[in-house]
C-alpha cells in the first residue's frame, strides 16, 4: 500500500467537480480540474509561477513530452502531485511537491507501487475574488 | 538586468465582464449584487442588451425579449443603457492596455486581441502580466476583465470564454489542440449554427471529434474549407493580431429599429427605411467615406431575420444614391401581409473619398423650366 504523500510538509490537488468552460465536467474521465493548495509564497515555483488556489486543467493519461507540467500519482486520488519533466523524461517536482519515486527506484525495490503520470497539464486559471461592493 | 523576453508567439483575448452592466453598476453602486440588465422596455418591444451574472442565474440571456427576461426573473433591475458612457469607459480601458502594447486589435467595445510577442514582460511570464493587467483594470476603473493567454488568437479566445468571470486562463504552448479537444463544437469561433447541425448530423459533437473525422466525408457534407476548419480545430491560427489604423474605416456602418408594434404597411416601412439610411449615410459622410454595397434587414415576429443586399455600380455618398437600392430590396423583401417586427439598414464596401457622381448623369443637361 503506498503512503499517502504528508500533507503537512507539501502542497496538494483538490479534485474539482466541474469547470465547464475548459471543458472539464463531472464524470469525465478524461480531463480533470484540480486546484493547488498549500503552496508557501516561499516556495512559489520561479519557473512556472504557481500559486496557492491556481486551478490547473489536466488532460488524463495524455503522452507527456519534455518540458510538460504533469501530474503524476501513485495510483490514488489523494496522491496527486505535480512535476516537471526535464531532459531524459526524468520528472522533477515544482512548486513544493517532492520528486517522484520511480519504478526501478529503491521504493520499487522495495515491493511499494512507482509512481506514473497521471496527466499532463494543459492549462491554468486563477480567478480573482468579485470585487466587494462595499469597497467600491 | 534587463527583463526576459518572451521567445514564443503569446496573445492575449481580453473580454470586459458584463461590461454594460458593470459599467452602469460603476454610475450607480447601488445596482450591485442586484439582477442587473441593461435594455428596452418590457411594455414595448424591448430587449436585453445585456445581463449581469447575477441575472443570468435566472436564465435571462442577452438578446431575449425584455417581457420574457421579466418572467424570468421578477425582481430584475432594468436600465436603458448610455451608449456614451460605455464608449467611454472602453476608449479608457483600451487606452491603458495600449500601454502595455500597441499591437492591440479592437474587435468591440468590449472585446481586443493583444499580441505580446517577444515583449519583454515585466516579470517574464504572460500569466502574471495578465493577472496584473486585470488588477489593474479593476483598480482603475472598477471595471472587471477575462484575458484567455495563448500562442494565438483563436485560442486565446476560446480561454478567455473559459475563464470569465475575472478569470486568466492560460493554455499552455504546445498543448493547444488538447485544450480544444472535449470542447463543443459551437466552442470554436466560426461554427455557427448551420455548420454545427451539419456536423451533429455526422455525429460530430466535440473539437476532437472533428480533428479525427475523415475529411473527404467532412466535405462531402459542408463543402466548405475543410482542411482549415480541421486546422483551427487543432488549434492551429497564424492569423496576426492587426491593429487599427488611426484613420482606419468601418468595414460597415448600419442602424436599426425595432418598431414598438409589428408593422406590415408598405408605407410605414418606407418611411422608417428612409430615416434609417439618412442616419446611417450622414455617419459615412461624417468619415468623408462612399460605400459601395446596401442591405436591408428585416426580423419578423417569429424571430426569422432576414437579409438582402446589393452592390452598386458606383459608390455612393448621399441618400439619394441609396435610397431607390433600398426601397427595391424592402419590396423585393415583403409581402404586404407579414408583420415585421425589426428594420435595419447597413452600407458596406467603404472606402475613402472618391466620391463622384455617376458620369452619365454628369452629362446630363441642365433642365429648364420653360
Amino acid at each position: 500500500m503506498p503512503e499517502p504523500l504528508p500533507r503537512a510538509a507539501s502542497p496538494w490537488l483538490e479534485l474539482l467537480e466541474e469547470l465547464p468552460g475548459a471543458g472539464v465536467t463531472a464524470g469525465d474521465a478524461g480531463r480533470v480540474a484540480l486546484r493547488l493548495h498549500g503552496v508557501a509564497a516561499a516556495r512559489v515555483d520561479p519557473q512556472h509561477g504557481l500559486a496557492e488556489g491556481d486551478v490547473l486543467v489536466v488532460a488524463v493519461g495524455a503522452d507527456a513530452e519534455v518540458g510538460d507540467l504533469v501530474v503524476w500519482w501513485q495510483g490514488q486520488l489523494d496522491q496527486l502531485a505535480l512535476a516537471e519533466v526535464s531532459d531524459g523524461y526524468r520528472l522533477d517536482g515544482v512548486a513544493g511537491f517532492p520528486a517522484p519515486i520511480l519504478m526501478g527506484s529503491g521504493a520499487a525495490q522495495r515491493g511499494q507501487a512507482g509512481a506514473s503520470v497521471y496527466g499532463v497539464v494543459i492549462g491554468r486559471l486563477r480567478q480573482l475574488q468579485a470585487a466587494d461592493p462595499q469597497q467600491r | 538586468m534587463t527583463a526576459p523576453t518572451e521567445a514564443r508567439r503569446v496573445v492575449f483575448h481580453v473580454d470586459l465582464d458584463a461590461f454594460f452592466v458593470a459599467v452602469e453598476r460603476v454610475l450607480d453602486p447601488s445596482l450591485h449584487g442586484k439582477p442587473v440588465v441593461v435594455g428596452g422596455s418590457p411594455d414595448g418591444r424591448g430587449v436585453v442588451a445585456a445581463a449581469s451574472y447575477e441575472a443570468r442565474a435566472f436564465g435571462v440571456r442577452s438578446a431575449m425579449p425584455m417581457a420574457r427576461a421579466v418572467r424570468l426573473c421578477p425582481q430584475l433591475v432594468r436600465v436603458r443603457g448610455s451608449r456614451d458612457a460605455y464608449r467611454r469607459a472602453s476608449r479608457a480601458v483600451f487606452g491603458l492596455l495600449r500601454e502595455l502594447t500597441p499591437r492591440l486589435q479592437k474587435v468591440s467595445i468590449d472585446e481586443a486581441y493583444l499580441d505580446l510577442s517577444g515583449q519583454p514582460l515585466v516579470a517574464g511570464r504572460a500569466f502574471d502580466t495578465a493577472l496584473r493587467l486585470q488588477q489593474q483594470v479593476r483598480e482603475r476603473f472598477r471595471l472587471d476583465l477575462s484575458v484567455g493567454v495563448a500562442s494565438n488568437r483563436l485560442v486565446a479566445k476560446v480561454a478567455s470564454g473559459a475563464s470569465k468571470p475575472v478569470g486568466v486562463l492560460e493554455v499552455l504552448p504546445g498543448q493547444e489542440q488538447r485544450f480544444l479537444a472535449p470542447l463543443p463544437i459551437r466552442k470554436l469561433p466560426g461554427i455557427g449554427p448551420a455548420t454545427a447541425e451539419r456536423l451533429h448530423g455526422l455525429r460530430i459533437q466535440t473539437l476532437g471529434a472533428l480533428v479525427d473525422a475523415d475529411p473527404r466525408r467532412l466535405e462531402a457534407h459542408l463543402g466548405r474549407d475543410v482542411e482549415g476548419l480541421q486546422m483551427r480545430a487543432r488549434g492551429i491560427d497564424t492569423s496576426p493580431v492587426r491593429p487599427a489604423q488611426p484613420d482606419a474605416l468601418p468595414k460597415s456602418i448600419s442602424h436599426e429599429t425595432t418598431f414598438p408594434v409589428d408593422r406590415s404597411k408598405l408605407s410605414y416601412l418606407e418611411k422608417r427605411l428612409a430615416e434609417l439610411l439618412h442616419a446611417t449615410a450622414s455617419r459615412l459622410r461624417e468619415r468623408e467615406a462612399v460605400a459601395r454595397t446596401v442591405s436591408i434587414k428585416l426580423r419578423l415576429t417569429d424571430f426569422t431575420t432576414l437579409t438582402r443586399d446589393r452592390t452598386l455600380p458606383h459608390p455612393g455618398r448621399e441618400d439619394a444614391d441609396f435610397l431607390p437600392t433600398a426601397r427595391q430590396l424592402l419590396e423585393d423583401l415583403l409581402d404586404g401581409r407579414t408583420p415585421i417586427r425589426l428594420l435595419g439598414v447597413k452600407l458596406a464596401g467603404i472606402e475613402r473619398g472618391a466620391w463622384q457622381p455617376a458620369l452619365f448623369e454628369e452629362a446630363k443637361p441642365a433642365r429648364t423650366s420653360d
